[in-house]
């Protein structure tokens, strides 16, 4: 009850904030879980395995969970809502092995080519990196979007090419949205 | 702060000034040899490798509304020979609370709580009329901290699941301190030092640094009789 009440003043007190200093901006999760805690069985809820095989792995916390790819190949998908924005933040948590080659991608209009990837880092420990993507505003990565029709979902994907340990913690995708 | 820094002046005055009788004051430490003592003040535990680990999964430390600095401090003493006495001190040590994003708003949470009780040893000198005494303390015993893991295992979850769990570590503390009696019962008393305990700890086998320095001001009781 408590932790409620307390969490309903934090949200008002950030929202009055925001209000404050005039700015109306938000952001938007593109994928569901990225901390990679909902488990249903042996699999993960939001995330589809399309190849491989995956393993439920503590982190830091004995319940805070992360997915750990077993061998390789491994693939991992979840299709987004693109919505209208233009630039993803994409953050990423994880410890990998350097045999192991691991890669998050983007495929924004599903067409199975990805827009945007990047190789994420070998380390020892957990290690937190962030980029922004940006996919769909010139050039060759343009897509041109129908106003009258919804835009096709895009596709987030975690890729796992080389053997060694991978333990992915978090993959958070965001897109900043605004009332503009 | 000036109320320290008045408190400061007040006693250093007492403790070098020319007494005003020629003997102590068998009405203080050495004559009333219990002693009890609440107090409050301020601390602040250093970053670690654990509270860093915390940042690397998406949290952060959250300070408004959770007085994070805040000490409370309670002591039971007792003379055991002439200027030295035991203690038997209990301490919080820290509150942090961490927060983070789990996708569905910034809902996920991690708190935790240490606190300490210890045995001291204090050594003292009084000045001439035994009313004002300057301290060194040293004391060690068991800590132990309560962490709370909020987190949703649901996406259709309406509330969280909330992982509970206790950790016992031991702590080393070191103070200075002033006292000064108000009356022949009632002082006051301000110190402050160093507190090493190291915990929480966490699954990659990181531990927090849980005491580091501290400032306590406060009440203190004088009962009993050595006679």
């Amino acid at each position: 009850m408590r932790e409620a009440a307390r969490r309903t003043a934090l949200r008002l007190t950030s929202v009055a904030m925001a209000l404050l200093l005039g700015g109306l901006s938000c952001e938007t999760d593109l994928v569901e879980d990225p901390g990679f805690q909902f488990w249903c069985g042996t699999r993960l809820c939001e995330w589809r395995t399309e190849q491989g095989e995956i393993r439920r792995t503590s982190t830091w916390h004995e319940n805070d969970y992360g997915v750990e790819l077993v061998g390789a190949p491994v693939l991992l998908a979840q299709p987004f809502d693109r919505g209208t924005g233009r630039c993803s933040l994409v953050e990423a948590v994880t410890k990998i092995d350097p045999e192991a080659e691991v890669f998050v991608e983007i495929d924004e209009d599903d067409d199975g080519i990805p827009e945007w990837e990047r190789q994420l880092e070998s380390s020892e420990d957990f290690i937190a990196r962030s980029w922004e993507a940006e996919v769909n505003v010139s050039g060759e990565n343009i897509i041109t979007l129908d106003p009258d029709s919804d835009p096709p979902p895009g596709t987030a994907s975690i890729r796992k090419v080389g053997d060694g340990d991978a333990i992915i913690a978090r993959i958070r995708i965001s897109r900043e949205c605004s009332d503009d | 702060m000036r109320l320290y820094t008045r408190l400061l002046v007040v006693m250093a005055v007492g403790l070098v000034s020319p007494a005003a009788t020629s003997h102590a004051d068998d009405g203080f430490a050495e004559g009333q040899p219990w002693g009890l003592e609440v107090g409050l003040g301020w601390g602040r535990a250093p970053n670690s490798a654990y509270t860093r680990t915390l940042e690397t999964f998406g949290f952060e430390r959250q300070t408004a509304f959770t007085f994070d600095g805040f000490r409370v401090s309670i002591v039971v003493e007792r003379k055991i020979v002439s200027h030295f006495s035991l203690l038997l001190q209990a301490n919080n040590l820290e509150s942090r609370r961490y927060e983070r994003d789990s996708g569905l708003g910034p809902d996920e949470s991690f708190v935790w709580n240490t606190w300490a009780i210890g045995v001291h040893g204090r050594a003292w000198l009084t000045n001439q009329t035994g009313r004002f005494r300057g301290y060194a303390q040293l004391g060690f015993g068991p800590t132990v901290s309560v962490t709370r893991f909020n987190t949703r295992l649901d996406a259709s979850d309406t509330d969280f699941t909330q992982f509970r769990d206790s950790q016992w570590y031991f702590h080393v503390t070191g103070l200075l301190g002033i006292e000064g009696m108000l009356g022949k019962h009632i002082g006051m008393f301000l110190n402050g030092g160093y507190v090493y305990a190291r915990a929480p700890r966490n699954q990659l086998d990181e531990r927090n640094r849980g005491g580091g320095g501290l400032v306590l001001a406060g009440l203190s009781a004088r009962f009993g009789s050595s006679r």
